[in-house]
């Protein structure tokens, strides 16, 4: 089941034992939970150096974004990670893209957790994603130092 | 009686402004109902319905008074809604083709006008297939023969029965050789357009390059095989009236949903009949709902608005005035892309609209661009 919390930088700190690195000038990788913690099919957000950033496991690959929905701001981490029908011809349903599609719990947006772009490109909608990657059994999330990101305005 | 003109309207026409002015909505009405059919159709369906080759006093009566097919028992005051200008001595307004040349088009210095067979919108209701097929052949022929040619100026929408796919494109291939027919008529029935029982004709139509027309069928929620009418069944004419053009928001939804636009990429619609000021909202509640919704039809690829301006014309027979907004009017028509999207109807003899009246700098695109692109060289 997915859970949400938010932990402050230090106590995710103390408790999860994570560290931060240097990375680049402008990035840095925050850790924010254990491999453990988010079991393959579940999620979890984290409040990660001012940002609500929601972190999932489809099938054992982690992905991060922000949790706002761009269209109106729902918590993206609340809705379900699946598969999505493809563009066809009429009349005919093609199911694809399985794990790698979340759709929003508000209005069903769907969005492509690698890109973040909205399924329906006509809307011009785009999630924030983050890189994440796993090292010694910790989750580290990329967050830039500064960014369009950490406006409050996450949606519109 | 009232006529529905503006006493200026002389001055507010158009001639001399825009030269090649078309009129996509003008109604052309049987004189004697189903009685001016029957010339037109095979020996075998005369003896069918009149028993003989001589129509009996009675049934002359009988059918006569159907000036609809089928009848509209609500359409029973059309002095108030007909513009009795258009009438001949003893005819019903809108069935002499002269009249309507002299009343209409010479004031309006119409360039072309494109006829809409006033009195069969209803023949999606007609619960025999073969006569309504049988009814639809007969009435293009009387169209082509009665209107078409006592006025250069005319063109013709052939309208088809929407009951069998096979007999319809066999009547679309039909017309398809007159050169004076601009486009189809498929009358509306219980079934929402987009239903894929009628992709052959909507196929046929793309095929010979011929626009589909949709137009209120008179019929919506009077009889028992056409179209519901929304909410309930309106008791006075004024309610059916207002109330029709829902039909036609119905069915271009229906249109778009099903995906007919993607299966037949040629396809055109013309939307007739019912204004457009409903259009912006539509579309942008459509928009709004196949955001979300995308992968319950996802062979909707575009947004479903977008269909509108590639496949879509809709007469505007009728801009909206609100007194206390001045200005709204033509920002409904800026919200429905009008200068690509609409086109100019009168909906003569019903009381409509003159040219005249429309805002300057769409009359151009309304009164000609458009509909000289959407009916191409038909036109010509």
């Amino acid at each position: 089941m997915r859970q949400s919390y938010t932990v402050s930088a230090s106590k995710q700190a103390a408790t999860l034992n994570m560290h931060e690195s240097a990375g680049s000038h402008d990035a840095r990788e925050i850790g924010v939970a254990r491999v453990d913690d988010i079991a393959p099919g579940t999620s979890k957000s984290f409040r990660v150096a001012g940002r609500e950033i929601c972190v999932i496991n489809s099938g054992g690959r982690f992905y991060a974004l922000r949790n706002a929905c761009p269209h109106r701001g729902a918590p993206l981490c609340a809705g379900t990670v699946g598969g999505t029908l493809l563009a066809s011809r009429p009349y005919e349903y093609v199911y694809g893209h399985e794990g790698s599609v979340i759709r929003c719990p508000w209005h069903g947006y769907e969005f492509d957790l690698e890109s973040g772009n909205a399924v329906v490109r006509a809307t011009g909608l785009r999630v924030k994603t983050y890189p994440v990657r796993t090292s010694d059994g910790s989750i580290l999330v990329c967050v830039e130092r500064s960014g369009s990101d950490l406006s409050r305005e996450g949606h519109r | 009686m009232w006529n529905g003109l503006d006493p200026t309207f002389h001055e507010k026409g158009i001639d001399n402004v825009i030269p090649r002015s078309v009129d996509t909505s003008v109604l052309a009405y049987l004189v004697n109902g189903m009685t001016e059919l029957i010339p037109y159709m095979p020996r075998s369906w005369q003896h069918r319905l009149l028993g003989g080759t001589q129509l009996a006093p009675w049934a002359v009566q009988l059918f006569g008074s159907q000036y609809t097919v089928p009848k509209n028992i609500l359409f029973t005051a059309p002095v108030t809604q007909l513009n009795d200008v258009a009438v001949g001595p003893t005819d019903f307004p809108g069935s002499d083709p002269c009249e309507v040349a002299s009343t209409w088009l010479d004031p309006e210095g119409l360039w072309r006008a494109i006829l809409i067979g006033g009195s069969a919108l209803g023949l999606g209701s007609v619960a025999n297939p073969d006569l309504a097929a049988v009814i639809a052949t007969a009435h293009n022929q009387w169209l082509a023969e009665r209107w078409l040619t006592s006025d250069q100026r005319f063109r013709g929408t052939a309208i088809v029965a929407p009951h069998q796919a096979d007999a319809a494109v066999a009547e679309i291939g039909r017309i398809a050789n007159d050169s004076r027919f601009v486009q189809v008529q498929l009358p509306l029935s219980r079934h929402l357009m987009g239903e894929r029982q009628f992709l052959p004709i909507y196929e046929a139509a793309a095929d010979a390059d011929l626009p589909v027309c949709i137009f209120p069928s008179q019929v919506e929620g009077i009889t028992q095989l056409g179209p519901w009418f929304p909410g309930g069944i309106p008791t006075y004419f004024a309610e059916w009236m207002t109330g029709a053009i829902q039909v036609l928001a119905s069915n271009l939804v229906s249109l778009i949903c099903h995906g007919v636009f993607e299966a037949l990429p040629r396809l055109r619609i013309t939307v007739a009949g019912g204004g457009f000021a409903w259009l912006p909202e539509l579309m942008w509640r459509l928009d709004a709902h196949w955001k979300a919704l995308r992968d319950e039809t996802p062979w909707v690829h575009e947004l479903p608005s977008q269909y509108v301006s590639g496949h879509v014309r809709v007469v505007a027979d009728a801009i909206p005035e609100l007194e206390d907004a001045p200005g709204a009017g033509l920002a409904l028509v800026q919200m429905a892309n009008g200068e690509t999207t609409l086109m100019f109807g009168s909906g003569y003899p019903l009381a409509g609209s003159t040219a005249g009246h429309l805002p300057e700098h769409i009359r151009g695109p309304m009164c000609q661009d458009n509909p000289v692109a959407w009916f191409g060289e038909r036109l010509q």
